[in-house]
C-alpha cells in the first residue's frame, strides 16, 4: 500500500461515501441546513461581483470536465484540428479566470464586510479556501501543462472510470507533477467536507421550477381534514357557513 | 393536539433512530475503505513474473528480445560487461540511466528512464536475467516485429501526431502532450518534453522507432500500455519527427492562448457591468436613497 495508493486508490471512496451519508442524515435530522444560508441581504452589490461569475465560470468548467469523462472520443476528436483545440482550451481558460476573480472577490467579501463576517462560520472560509486552490491549480495546469482537455481523456478519464467501476487504477496519476495531483486532492477536499458545509446547497439547487406550472392560482380549497381555526372541523356539518365559496369575477371585483 | 396530526415518536426513539445511523454510517464507511484497499491491493499484486518475462514486457521493446541492442541508440546487453554486476542493474532500472557510456568500445548518448511498476523482488529477477546476458546470455524465443511494409510517410505521420488522424489502438495523440517542429502550444509549456530533436537524442530512427514500440516514460506507460501503437503508425511518426528539425517551428514566443482567456474574461466582466446597469434597485435601496 503506497502512498499514492491510498491518496487516489482508497481515499476517494471514503470521501465519496461520507458526502453521501451524512448528506442523507443531514437532510432527514437538520432539513433546513440544506441550503447556502444566503448573505445576500446583508450586502449584495460584491455578492454580485463575485457569485455570478464564480458560479457560473465553476459550473460551465464541471460540465466541460464531466462531458470529457462521458465522451472523450468527441474530444479527440474535436482537438484533432488545432483551430479547434485552441478554441476549447481558450474558453476553458477565459471561464476558470472569470471563476477566478469571481473567488477572489467573494474571499475578499468574506474578510472584509463587517455584515458578512457577523455570519461567517471557519467552514465557510474552508470551502473557500479549498475552491480556490482548486481553480489556481487548474489555471495552472491550463497554462503550464497543456493540453488538459487532450490528455485528459488518456490519463484522467481512465482513472476516474477506474473509480466508477470499483477497479481503482491509481498507477496513472502516480507518475503527474504535484500540480495536476493537487488538482485532484483539492476535489476531494471538496467532496469530504461537502456534508459539512454551505456545500450541500448544490444539491438543494430549486431544478424544480423548470417543470412546476408557471402560475398556479388557489382561491380557496376544500378543507382535508387537517385542523385549521378558520376551517370547519369534519364534525361540523350542516353549517352552510363554512361551505367554502369560489370566489366569482362580481365578488372579485367588489 | 389536533385528532387529525399523528404524535410524533418520543425523545428516546429519536435518538435511537439517530444512534443507529450514525452506526450504518460508520460500518459502510468502514467496509468502503476496506474494499478499497482490497482492490488496490490486489491490483499491485498483479505482474509478477520471471526475469524473463519482465525483460520481455519492460525491457525488449529498446534492448531488443535477445539483448543485442540498437546500434547507435541502445546499447547491446548481451556481451556486456557492465551489466554483469546484478548490483548496477537493479540501480539502473530503479533509477535510469543518462549521459554517454561506453560499451565495447562503442559510445552511447541516450536517456533510459527508471523502469516503474516492479516490486523489489521483480528488480531482482530482471536484473539477474539482464546479469545473465551479459555472460553471453541465453537465447530467447522472441523475434524482432517485422518492419513496416507501407508506411504513409511524415505527412500522414504529422496528422497522426495532432490527432487529426486517430491511432488504431485508441492511443493518445501526442500532440495532447508533446510539441514538435510546425507543432506548437500556443505558446505555453506541455505537459510532456519537445520532440523536435528526439531522433537525434535517441540515437537514430530505429532508436526511436524502438522506443516507441513500449514508450518506457512513467506518464506514458498506463496510457499506451494496453492500446499500443502499431508498426506502420509507428514508421509514419518516426518519418515526421524525422523531418521535425527541419521543419519551420512553430511560434512560441508569445502565450496566445492565455492572451485570448484573459479577453474572454474581460468580454464577460464588461457584459457583467453591462447587465448591472440595467438592474433595478431593490426597493429598500430605493427607500433608503429618497431620505
Amino acid at each position: 500500500m503506497t502512498t499514492n495508493q491510498l491518496l487516489f486508490g482508497a481515499l476517494p471512496y471514503a470521501v465519496v461515501l461520507l458526502a453521501v451519508m451524512v448528506t442523507i442524515v443531514r437532510w432527514r435530522r437538520l432539513p433546513f441546513s440544506v441550503s447556502s444560508l444566503s448573505s445576500q441581504l446583508l450586502e449584495s452589490r460584491k455578492l454580485y461581483w463575485g457569485s455570478v461569475p464564480f458560479h457560473w465560470g465553476i459550473s460551465l468548467i464541471l460540465v466541460g470536465h464531466l462531458l470529457a469523462l462521458i465522451i472523450p472520443s468527441g474530444f479527440e476528436l474535436w482537438n484533432g484540428e488545432s483551430v479547434r483545440l485552441f478554441l476549447l482550451e481558450a474558453t476553458g481558460l477565459g471561464l476558470a479566470l472569470w471563476a477566478a476573480f469571481g473567488i477572489t472577490v467573494l474571499i475578499a467579501r468574506r474578510l472584509t464586510s463587517d455584515r458578512v463576517k457577523a455570519v461567517t462560520t471557519p467552514m465557510d472560509v474552508v470551502v473557500l479556501l479549498i475552491i480556490a486552490v482548486q481553480i489556481v491549480t487548474g489555471i495552472w495546469i491550463a497554462v503550464g501543462y497543456r493540453f488538459g482537455s487532450f490528455w485528459g481523456t488518456s490519463v484522467f478519464v481512465p482513472y476516474i472510470r477506474s473509480l466508477i467501476v470499483f477497479q481503482p487504477a491509481p498507477e496513472y496519476v502516480d507518475p503527474l507533477p504535484w500540480v495536476l495531483k493537487s488538482h485532484v486532492l483539492a476535489f476531494y477536499a471538496f467532496v469530504a467536507v461537502f456534508a459539512f458545509s454551505r456545500l450541500v446547497h448544490i444539491i438543494a439547487l430549486p431544478i424544480q421550477y423548470l417543470w412546476r406550472p408557471w402560475q398556479r392560482v388557489v382561491f380557496m380549497r376544500k378543507p382535508s381534514g387537517v385542523y385549521h381555526p378558520a376551517a370547519p372541523r369534519p364534525q361540523d356539518q350542516g353549517s352552510k357557513d363554512h361551505e367554502p365559496k369560489q370566489l366569482t369575477d362580481q365578488s372579485a371585483s367588489k | 393536539m389536533s385528532v387529525a396530526m399523528s404524535d410524533p415518536p418520543p425523545r428516546a426513539t429519536i435518538e435511537l433512530r439517530s444512534k443507529i445511523i450514525g452506526a450504518v454510517v460508520f460500518v459502510m464507511l468502514a467496509a468502503a475503505i476496506l474494499i478499497a484497499l482490497l482492490s488496490v491491493g490486489s491490483a499491485s499484486a498483479q505482474g509478477s513474473g520471471e526475469g524473463a518475462t519482465i525483460y520481455a514486457d519492460k525491457c525488449a521493446s529498446c534492448h531488443q528480445a535477445d539483448g543485442s541492442g540498437i546500434p547507435g541508440s541502445f546499447p547491446p546487453l548481451k556481451g556486456n560487461p557492465n551489466v554483469a554486476d546484478t548490483a548496477h542493474v537493479e540501480s539502473v532500472v530503479q533509477n535510469g540511466l543518462s549521459g554517454p557510456i561506453d560499451v565495447n568500445g562503442e559510445t552511447y548518448d541516450s536517456d533510459m528512464p527508471a523502469v516503474t511498476g516492479l516490486s523489489p523482488a521483480e528488480v531482482t529477477a530482471v536484473s539477474e536475467y539482464v546479469a545473465s546476458l551479459a555472460a553471453g546470455g541465453e537465447e530467447t524465443t522472441e523475434t524482432t516485429e517485422p518492419q513496416p511494409a507501407e508506411p504513409g510517410g511524415s505527412a500522414e505521420g504529422q496528422k497522426m501526431f495532432t490527432g487529426a488522424t486517430r491511432f488504431d489502438n485508441g492511443g493518445a495523440a501526442c500532440a495532447g502532450c508533446h510539441t514538435a517542429g510546425e507543432v506548437g502550444n500556443f505558446g505555453g509549456p506541455g505537459l510532456g518534453p519537445d520532440l523536435t530533436n528526439s531522433v537525434e537524442n535517441l540515437g537514430g530512427e530505429a532508436g526511436l522507432a524502438a522506443w516507441l514500440k513500449a514508450p518506457p516514460a512513467p506518464t506514458m506507460i498506463p496510457i499506451f500500455e494496453d492500446k499500443p501503437l502499431t508498426d506502420p503508425e509507428i514508421a509514419d511518426v518516426v518519418a515526421f519527427l524525422a523531418d521535425a528539425p527541419d521543419q519551420e517551428k512553430a511560434d512560441d514566443a508569445f502565450d496566445w492562448m492565455l492572451l485570448a482567456g484573459a479577453i474572454g474574461t474581460a468580454i464577460l466582466l464588461g457584459g457583467m457591468a453591462v447587465a448591472w446597469r440595467g438592474m433595478r434597485q431593490t426597493y429598500r435601496e430605493r427607500m433608503r436613497s429618497r431620505t
